[in-house]
Formats: C-alpha cells, sequence, structure tokens
C-alpha cells in the first residue's frame, strides 16, 4: 500500500510529460525528442525566477510554463514547419526534434552550469502519517498541481475554440484543413501546450531530484514509456499510462530492487508492445484527443 | 462563377491532370463526371489547394486564387465536401457542425444556419450529442454537408456524394444538393453515378484520363452516345 502510494506523485509527473508526447503525436504525427527538455527548462527557469528575480514558487511555476510553452510554439513555427514545407519525409522531421532536445541541454549546460541545482519545496517534505500510511506535503502538491493541470487542459480541449480546432486536426488533418483551420497553428498549439505541461512538471520535480542539464534525457524517456503503454496519441491513456507506469516503478523498487527499475520498467514497455500495441487501457475504439 | 483554366498536377512524378478547363456558373449545378481515377477528385482538391497545381489558373469571382492557402481559400466562400466524409468520428454531431462554421465571426448567422441544417436533416437533431463514428454512412454523408453549409459558402464542391449509399438516401442527398442551389449558391459535383448527376446539372464535364473531353448541358450529355456506352452502361 505505501510502495503504491508512493508511486502516484511521481505518476503524475509522468502522465505531464507523457501527455506531451500524446498531443504532438496525435495532432501532427511526430514523436517530439525534446519532451524531457522541455522538463529540465521549466525546472531552470523555475529556479532562476525563485532565486534571481526572487519571486515564489506559485510565480516561478507560471513563468516556467509561458516561458517553454512559447518555446514549444517557436520550435513547430520555425524548426519544424519548414521542413515539412520543403516536404521532408516524417523521419526528419523526428530527428529535428532530437537535434532540438540537444541544443537545450547544450544551451542549459552554457547558461546554468554544470552542477546539479535544487530548488526548494514551498511545502515541507516531512512525511505525515495518515491512516497508517505516510504521505509527504511534498507528494500531495504534485499530485494536486498535477491533477490540476490534467483537468485544465481538458477543458482547453473540449471547450475552447483552439482546443477544439487542434482535436479537429488530430482526428482529420484533411478534414480540418476544409473547414478552415490552419493545422500548422493548431500544431503549435499542440507544442506550446506539450512543452508548457513538460515545463510544469519541471518545476513539480525541482524540490525532489537534481536539477541537471541532462535530466530531459532520463524523463523524456520515461514519459514516453508511459505514453505507448497507456497507447501513445491519447489522453486518457498517457494519464492512465503515467500513473501505472508510477506505481509500478515503485512497486519494483519496493518489493524488488530499486537498482533494476529500470530493467523492469522497459521490460514492461517490451511485453506491453507484444501483446497489447495500441495500449493498456483502451478501449476497442481508438479514442483520440 | 469559378474558372478553371488549363490546370495540371501532379502526385510525385506523375502526372495526373493534364489540362483541365472549366467553368461553375453562380447559382448553377455544374456536374464533373468520369470513372475512377479520371481525375474528379484531384481537380477538387486543386481547387481548395489540398494539391498545388503546377501549371493553371484558378479564379474565383474574378480574382485569381491558385497557390493561396487552403484555410484562405475557405474564407472566400468556397467548401468542399469530400468524398468519404470525412466527419471528425470523435467529435459530436453538435461540434462537427460548430467546426464546420469555425471560420465565421457572426455568432447570430452561426446559429440561424444550425437551426436550418437541423430542419434541413431532421434525423442529425435526434443525433446532435452522438459522437459521429457512430452515424450510419447516410447520416454521416448529411453531416458532412450540413458541416459544410455551417461555413455558409458560395460554391460547394460535392465529391460523391452518393457512394456508398442506399437508393433511398442517395435521393434524400440529391434533394438536398437542389435546395443548396435554390439558396442561390454554386455547386460543382463531382459523380460516378452519371444518371443521377446529368439530370440533376445544368452544366457537364466529362473527364477521361485527367483531360476534359467533352461538355455540354446535363440534357445534351444524357444523350450523348459516346456518354451513354461510357458511363449510362445503356
Amino acid at each position: 500500500m505505501q510502495f503504491f502510494l508512493n508511486g502516484l506523485p511521481i505518476g503524475a509527473i509522468y502522465s505531464l510529460v507523457a501527455l506531451g508526447y500524446s498531443l504532438i503525436y496525435a495532432a501532427s504525427g511526430v514523436l517530439n525528442w525534446s519532451q524531457g527538455d522541455m522538463v529540465m527548462l521549466g525546472a531552470y527557469v523555475g529556479f532562476t525566477v525563485f532565486f534571481f528575480l526572487k519571486l515564489g514558487f506559485i510565480s516561478a511555476l507560471f513563468l516556467a510554463i509561458v516561458v517553454v510553452a512559447l518555446l514549444g510554439a517557436l520550435v513547430q513555427y520555425m524548426i519544424l514547419r519548414p521542413l515539412r514545407e520543403r516536404e521532408a519525409p516524417p523521419i526528419n522531421v523526428v530527428i529535428a526534434t532530437l537535434g532540438v532536445a540537444i541544443i537545450c541541454r547544450n544551451l542549459a549546460l552554457g547558461i546554468w552550469g554544470p552542477d546539479p541545482q535544487i530548488l526548494p519545496s514551498p511545502v515541507s517534505s516531512r512525511p505525515l502519517s495518515l491512516a497508517g500510511v505516510s504521505v509527504t506535503p511534498q507528494d500531495i502538491l504534485v499530485l494536486s498541481v498535477g491533477i490540476t493541470l490534467m483537468l485544465i487542459l481538458h477543458s482547453f480541449l473540449k471547450n475552447t475554440r483552439e482546443g477544439k480546432a487542434l482535436r479537429a486536426v488530430a482526428q482529420d488533418r484533411y478534414a480540418a484543413q476544409l473547414v478552415g483551420i490552419d493545422p500548422e497553428r493548431s500544431d503549435a498549439v499542440a507544442f506550446a501546450a506539450s512543452a508548457g505541461i513538460g515545463a510544469a512538471a519541471g518545476i513539480l520535480i525541482a524540490p525532489i531530484f537534481f536539477v541537471t542539464f541532462n535530466m530531459g534525457a532520463s524523463i523524456g524517456l520515461k514519459g514516453f514509456v508511459a505514453a505507448v503503454i497507456g497507447g501513445l496519441g491519447t489522453i486518457p491513456g498517457a494519464i492512465a499510462g503515467g500513473f501505472f507506469l508510477g506505481v509500478v516503478e515503485s512497486l519494483a523498487g519496493g518489493l524488488i530492487s530499486s537498482g533494476y527499475r529500470d530493467a523492469i520498467t522497459f521490460s514492461l514497455l517490451i511485453v506491453v508492445l507484444w501483446l497489447k500495441p495500441s495500449g493498456l487501457f483502451l478501449r476497442k475504439n481508438r479514442q483520440k484527443v | 462563377m469559378l474558372e478553371i483554366c488549363g490546370i495540371k498536377a501532379k502526385y510525385g512524378h506523375t502526372e495526373v491532370l493534364h489540362s483541365v478547363t472549366l467553368r461553375a456558373e453562380t447559382g448553377r449545378i455544374t456536374t464533373l463526371i468520369g470513372g475512377n481515377g479520371a481525375g474528379k477528385t484531384t481537380t477538387l482538391n486543386c481547387i481548395v489547394n489540398i494539391l498545388k497545381p503546377y501549371e493553371g489558373q484558378i479564379l474565383w469571382k474574378g480574382q485569381e486564387i491558385t497557390g493561396l492557402r487552403s484555410k484562405d481559400i475557405v474564407r472566400l466562400g468556397i467548401s468542399l465536401i469530400p468524398e468519404g466524409r470525412h466527419v471528425f468520428p470523435r467529435m459530436t454531431v453538435r461540434e462537427n457542425l460548430e467546426m464546420g462554421a469555425y471560420i465565421r465571426k457572426d455568432a447570430n448567422g452561426v446559429q440561424k444556419d444550425f437551426e436550418w441544417i437541423l430542419e434541413l436533416f431532421p434525423v442529425l437533431k435526434e443525433r446532435l450529442g452522438q459522437e459521429a463514428a457512430t452515424l450510419s454512412g447516410g447520416e454521416q454523408q448529411m453531416l458532412a454537408i450540413g458541416r459544410s453549409l455551417m461555413g455558409n459558402p458560395d460554391l460547394v464542391l460535392m465529391d460523391e456524394p452518393s457512394m456508398g449509399l442506399a437508393p433511398i438516401v442517395v435521393e434524400e442527398v440529391f434533394s438536398v444538393v437542389e435546395q443548396i442551389m435554390a439558396m442561390g449558391k454554386t455547386v460543382l459535383l463531382v459523380e460516378q453515378n452519371a444518371a443521377l448527376a446529368l439530370n440533376l446539372a445544368h452544366e457537364g464535364y466529362v473527364i477521361e484520363l485527367g483531360r476534359i473531353v467533352l461538355r455540354g448541358t446535363g440534357k445534351e450529355l444524357l444523350r450523348n452516345p459516346e456518354v451513354e456506352k461510357a458511363y449510362l452502361g445503356l
């Protein structure tokens, strides 16, 4: 039970990162390998806002989301759109996102240096005992902010003009063009939303893990695994996949061996790809964005 | 009026339209008939620049629109109802219709058109909250037409609206085509079902292997022996 609970906050983080992959994949068919680095940039921007602008945690969270979201839109408009206009094969677009990831890492190394940083938590990380299990206020913060962001994303996709256009593009790009939607613009919205969500994930884990220039590699990969386990390109799948992965990791680490946690995670990925490649949590009809 | 002058287009390196010239007169139904792979759908996709013609011109209301981006062509009042319907499968009927009005800012006009379209297709009214993927083929075709009309277009391009539908549903769809025309809209109808299309249309064109080979009024083409032999199965 304790291990199960421990897995939920990190699961929420994985869910957020997985949502980033799935949103972009659903909208434009691109696997964005810079997703993890948006997490890293979010953490650093939050760190900078907190220590150099001396603003509070909420401002850091808010500014990190905005700054990194703009960066995400910029990546789509400046790098990926020109590629597609030159009719580059999809694999080249994916490779370009890998390039973006490396550039981000290198810039972060140059700006913030090689030493790991840590962002103090706005709440205590001393465990509280509740009904026989212990949770930290930090865990509760991560979970509540994470779930709030998921609800905001849901409402954005369901109720706003841009959100509906994004869903239309994801469901039928051709038809979306026929009703006058600019799919490149929707892609930019998807990139911005994904980067913003990733940045929020970065701020949320910054008090738990060290912030380093290459942290995006591992968190990005975990988020990707979560997205695939849940069914790539689907919103409910990304959320479920993230929580599932967080809990499995925690159980595996606690009950088997924390040293083999990653091996277990990726074995699970392969098993899912064997047995249920469309994702563990999908109904018969593929539920896209 | 829509005028297409000598457009050529290719997929990859294969030229599929060699020279297509046609006119769709304002307030009339013009039809483009031809066999499978003759270039009918390609012609429509060129008009909305989903596929960019590499030669030739397309004029709409006297203004050249060749090469404009699709989203801007839609905003000039041109709407394509695509082959295979292409409704947004995981959106409700209501959301699909709303998406049709994506380019519009006149909320009152949108509301009026919404009500009018539900009168035109009462079956959609019963299904407003249902996901489009759960509709029958005929209902999806009506939704695709409704979605297009929600944009209040002046020119409606219809690609094979009868495809895969039961005869009774085809009749319903075609009666709507006449109503659309009666509202002063211009219709360019692409059909494999030549008899149906020519009976309805004022003007018709026959396309073969990427070339317009015949033109005439609907009645003339219906009586044309070549058309009879090739497309009417007489």
